[in-house]
């Protein structure tokens, strides 16, 4: 099955070339197949994502289902604006033309998913290049097995499988699939290193990427905030799928102050949400496979830091314990790559200027958590850090809108997605001019040049600062003729 | 373009050991990017009373220097004063004003809608500047490039360092003259160099790379990026096809295209590459073309005062040598060339077929082939089967224009017997000149807005003028760039700004409503199950 692949995307490929993908109606009529595709069957993604992942069906059905179902009816009910041509301002020089943008499809795109959330961040993306009419070769992550095998078999049941082909591919043809494949557009969603390579492969054939990386997302907690909702929302947002998401807050950034006060109510959260052996929990989540454990187990032993909660690990069951460490040196184990799992770091800070040092002396986030009621506090941690997306009080909330786009920037990602940003991101925004120019006006710029053509064509193309002195005059009085116009239309009727 | 890509790629494979053992360089490009990312980090480009003051600068840098930019682009290429000003100034200083205009709104924050279960939070989505921008522009249109893209940037509040064409020196030199003398020292610099810097200066990390040029070189700027995950803007070139349908008003095709074709003798990456004429017109569109040149540029277009000069010898030689590969028998007009003088006659040849080496790649020059078609379906299997040019263009206009035209239609699209009616009326003339509800003066008819629409929907293409050339890349209304091999990202006025800028969602809620977020935290229930959905 992995060999025959460069046949399904030729077959992709040939039915672009068919046109019916842009055909709006054929859109809707895919989107909504899909939509029965998520809803006839969602006790049984629920089942494939509780044996990949062991989550639970509550975490599943908000993070995953619900997520792609909404995304499916905001574009269906959105599809006929989005597809309209985007009519654009004249200047004098085409006053009398059309200007407009087309929203076309780039072809056939390639997505490539991640295995955290195997269904939901596999398929948003699937239905903005759906809807902008592109035809989609189908990439779910293989290490989440159950989830990708059921999309290979649910799928082609509901959705065209030659426009919309899924593919399995193991790690090293999936190397091979980008590097030995021209694709109009490539959507990735995964770790940076193979961010980087996928880069590298789309550079030959210059095709554009999107990419959706992770990073390491900072969380500064300030005294003035409330420390219970902020250890709730913090533990939630940690241990959510046993720490396996992209956006999960990492390291926590407070003064010594409120330290240990808040480590406090971080464990009994723990406790009130998990119980005192989070093991037993049916809401808490496995470890995706053992390599995992283990490189979260040698962290764990690396010995920096001082562990106050958890770090249990049993990789016979893919289980870590959430795990607190206190004072984390910079450069430890557990400060280097993505955490990518339940372990929450805890490091003090002098000032805010020191929380903003750190910050910025570390690869851009994909996200920055702040929990502070001091407004000003606030807006100062905004304006000097960078980051994907930041929510003030709470975390991973900037994630759930579809009208904010979300994406990275740096180390974190390049390009944003949700809603109608990810039709966009799926179009080629083609612009268009039809030309109505009476011919004597074209004519000033035509050879032989002469001083008088030239200074008619500044008169005509070159904007001014301030309309200045008799020009002002003159627009103000052609102004004031119109609205003159108008009163006398409506006093007549 | 071309003859950078050539020594690019040799610089690459020779000369980069020399270059990576040359302490000395990688010094310079290391500094200079240490020092204007620590410009960027002061924070200074931030507030927007900053941005438009730069801008007013670039303004005065262009209004107080304009003999000096003229002279540099006649050294260089010989470009006609005329031109100069229309392609390269006006532009800039239309673009630097829109951003006076408009920065203040650009850079606000902008508030998209919420969802339901955000009702109490306020979502906004900030607009932050990405860092250090690395702009590598061409020496077709040196000053426009570089200048536009510099008002974006400024505008956006990035930092850049410059790098222009080394096939352009006089203007590249003068730039570098320029631009700390007008603008802010820290934050913009001009980085002059060849292949070996460039390739020094590619290994550093930059946010955003702005690169203008060749596919072949986009490439290997794409892959230098991808080492330090660096989002792209490429702007590339290719073969921009012309379709000129068989009723056209072929004196006004001629007129236009030749413009838009010798137009600094062909060196412009949006220049129609080859038209793919119909039939039945095509030998009348060629006596047209013929006319037009002499009208243009007198019966001897050498001694033509407004025509430019090919840019270099290497470039010369790459056109000639499509020329010597072309039969004799197909040259219809011009064929000159004169190597001492850099100088190519605007050249136009005819039967060309598909295969031919014309056919092969981006011309870049002042040769202009005509391949006979039947129609628009066989031009869309000719344009697909290359790879998507950077801008298509579309004649199908008759000679027939204004309001008797449309009153033709009306009286065509009425249905005899239906009672006529004012608002009845008003429907057919909306009809008549829209487009997929873009209005469209009455100057197109219904069969042509048809050749128009299959054009536009069977092909791809960065973009598109009808019954022009040129004119969709000259409104800063529209945004400008390729797709697949002429390029990604688009800029050109607020795109500009859009391409350099981050926007940063946000989601600012208060701590209060803790009870109400109970539904989401574990030990779930079914009840939690319920609430959530």
């Amino acid at each position: 099955m992995t060999k025959n692949y460069i046949g399904v995307i030729n077959g992709a490929r040939e039915a672009f070339a068919t046109g019916k993908t842009k055909d709006v109606k054929f859109r809707r009529h895919q989107l909504e197949m899909l939509y029965k595709c998520v809803r006839d069957n969602e006790a049984r993604w629920c089942g494939a994502l509780k044996k990949d992942l062991n989550k639970c069906e509550t975490e599943a059905v908000t993070a995953e289902i619900i997520m792609v179902n909404n995304e499916i009816i905001n574009a269906l009910e959105n599809l006929d604006t989005w597809v309209k041509n985007e009519a654009k301002g004249r200047d004098l020089l085409n006053a009398t033309s059309s200007v407009y943008i087309r929203k076309e499809p780039f072809g056939t795109c390639l997505i490539m998913s991640a295995w955290n959330y195997p269904f939901g961040l596999m398929l948003s993306p699937v239905i903005g290049a759906i809807a902008a009419g592109n035809c989609v070769v189908i990439k779910p992550s293989e290490a989440a097995t159950h989830t990708a095998s059921l999309f290979q078999e649910l799928l082609p049941q509901y959705i065209d499988s030659t426009c919309y082909p899924v593919i399995v591919l193991d790690a090293k043809d999936s190397a091979d699939l980008v590097k030995n494949n021209r694709f109009d557009f490539i959507f990735f969603t995964g770790g940076t290193a193979i961010g980087r390579h996928v880069m590298k492969a789309a550079a030959e054939y210059l095709t554009p990427v999107v990419l959706e990386l992770g990073g390491k997302n900072p969380c500064i907690i300030d005294e003035s905030c409330d420390l219970r909702s902020a250890a709730r929302r913090i533990c939630w947002g940690r241990f959510l799928n046993a720490g396996q998401i992209c956006i999960a807050p990492e390291y926590i950034l407070c003064k010594a102050s409120i330290r240990d006060k808040f480590v406090e109510e971080f464990k009994r959260t723990v406790q009130e949400f998990f119980g005192s052996d989070p093991k037993q929990s049916p809401d808490y989540g496995r470890i995706i496979n053992e390599r995992q454990v283990n490189r979260l187990k040698k962290i764990i032993d690396s010995g920096t830091g001082k562990i106050v909660l958890g770090g249990e690990v049993d990789v016979k069951t893919k289980y870590v314990a959430p795990t607190v460490v206190v004072d984390v040196p910079l450069d430890s184990a557990y400060m280097q790559e993505e955490m990518f799992g339940p372990i929450l770091m805890v490091i003090t800070i002098k000032d805010i200027d020191e929380a903003i040092s750190i910050i910025n002396q570390r690869e851009k986030p994909l996200a920055l958590y702040i929990f502070a009621k001091d407004k000003k506090l606030v807006n100062k941690v905004l304006s000097k850090t960078s980051s994907g997306g930041v929510t003030v009080n709470d975390v991973v909330m900037h994630y759930v809108p579809h009208s904010l786009p979300f994406g990275g920037i740096g180390h974190s990602g390049m390009g944003a997605y949700h809603g109608k940003h990810t039709f966009d991101t799926f179009s080629h925004n083609r612009s268009c001019l039809i030309d109505g120019n009476p011919e004597f006006i074209n004519s000033l710029r035509y050879p032989p040049h002469s001083q008088k053509k030239l200074s008619l064509i500044k008169a005509v193309m070159m904007k001014n600062l301030k309309p200045k002195g008799i020009t002002a005059f003159i627009k103000s009085m052609f102004m004031l003729a119109l609205v003159g116009v108008a009163i006398a239309y409506i006093a007549s009727n | 373009m071309f003859s950078a890509l050539g020594i690019f790629l040799f610089g690459l494979v020779k000369l980069q050991s020399v270059a990576w053992n040359n302490n000395v360089e990688m010094n310079t490009a290391q500094q200079l990017l240490f020092n204007t990312r620590a410009a960027f980090k002061s924070g200074i480009t931030l507030p927007v009373e900053w941005r438009i003051e730069q801008l007013n600068r670039l303004l005065d840098l262009l209004n107080e220097n304009e003999n000096a930019l003229l002279d540099a682009l006649h050294k260089d290429l010989r470009k006609p004063k005329l031109e100069s000003i229309e392609t390269e100034l006006i532009v800039v200083k239309n673009e630097a004003i829109n951003a006076i205009k408009n920065v203040q709104t650009w850079s606000k924050p902008t508030y998209p809608s919420k969802a339901f279960v955000q009702m109490i939070d306020s979502v906004y989505i900030l607009k932050e500047p990405y860092g250090v921008v690395l702009v590598m522009s061409a020496w077709n249109y040196p000053i426009q490039i570089i200048f536009s893209q510099l008002v974006g940037i400024i505008a956006s509040g990035n930092c850049a360092i410059i790098k222009p064409s080394e096939l352009s020196p006089v203007t590249s030199e003068l730039m570098s003259k320029l631009i700390p003398q007008y603008l802010d020292k820290e934050c913009f610099r001009v980085y002059l160099g060849g292949i070996p810097e460039t390739t020094v200066l590619l290994k550093e990390r930059f946010d955003m790379i702005m690169y203008t040029g060749s596919s072949m070189v986009g490439k290997i700027v794409m892959k230098a990026a991808a080492e330090h995950l660096t989002p792209v803007i490429l702007e590339l070139g290719g073969k921009s096809p012309v379709y000129v349908h068989k009723d056209s008003d072929l004196k006004l095709v001629a007129k236009r295209v030749v413009w838009g074709k010798f137009l600094n003798l062909g060196q412009t990456c949006t220049a129609p590459d080859y038209i793919l004429c119909h039939n039945n017109v095509v030998d009348s569109l060629i006596d047209e073309l013929r006319k037009t040149v002499e009208e243009y540029f007198g019966s001897d277009p050498k001694e033509s005062p407004d025509l430019a000069r090919i840019v270099n010898a290497r470039n010369f030689k790459r056109i000639e040598s499509i020329m010597s590969a072309t039969p004799k028998e197909k040259l219809a007009v011009g064929g000159e060339t004169d190597e001492s003088a850099l100088y190519i006659a605007p050249t136009v040849y005819k039967d060309i077929q598909l295969g031919d080496p014309i056919m092969e790649g981006e011309i870049f020059g002042p040769i202009l082939p005509v391949l006979a078609v039947n129609g628009a379906d066989e031009a869309v299997e000719i344009i697909n089967s290359q790879e998507k040019p950077l801008a298509l263009y579309i004649f199908a206009k008759s000679d027939k224009v204004g309001l008797n035209f449309l009153w033709d239609e009306i009286l065509k699209m009425y249905e005899p017997g239906s009672p006529w009616s004012i608002p009845n009326l008003f429907e057919i003339v909306i009809k008549c000149i829209t487009f997929n509800n873009i209005l469209v003066f009455p100057y197109l008819t219904s069969q042509h807005l048809l050749v128009v629409q299959q054009l536009l929907s069977c092909t791809s293409s960065g973009g598109v003028t009808v019954n022009d050339v040129l004119m969709h890349a000259a409104s800063h209304n529209l945004p400008f760039g390729g797709v697949g091999n002429s390029g990604m990202g688009r800029y050109h006025g607020k795109y500009t700004f859009d391409a350099l800028t981050h926007e940063k969602p946000v989601v600012y809620r208060g701590q209060n409503f803790e009870s109400l977020l109970s539904a989401r935290y574990p030990p779930y229930s079914e009840k939690n199950l319920s609430m959530v959905s």
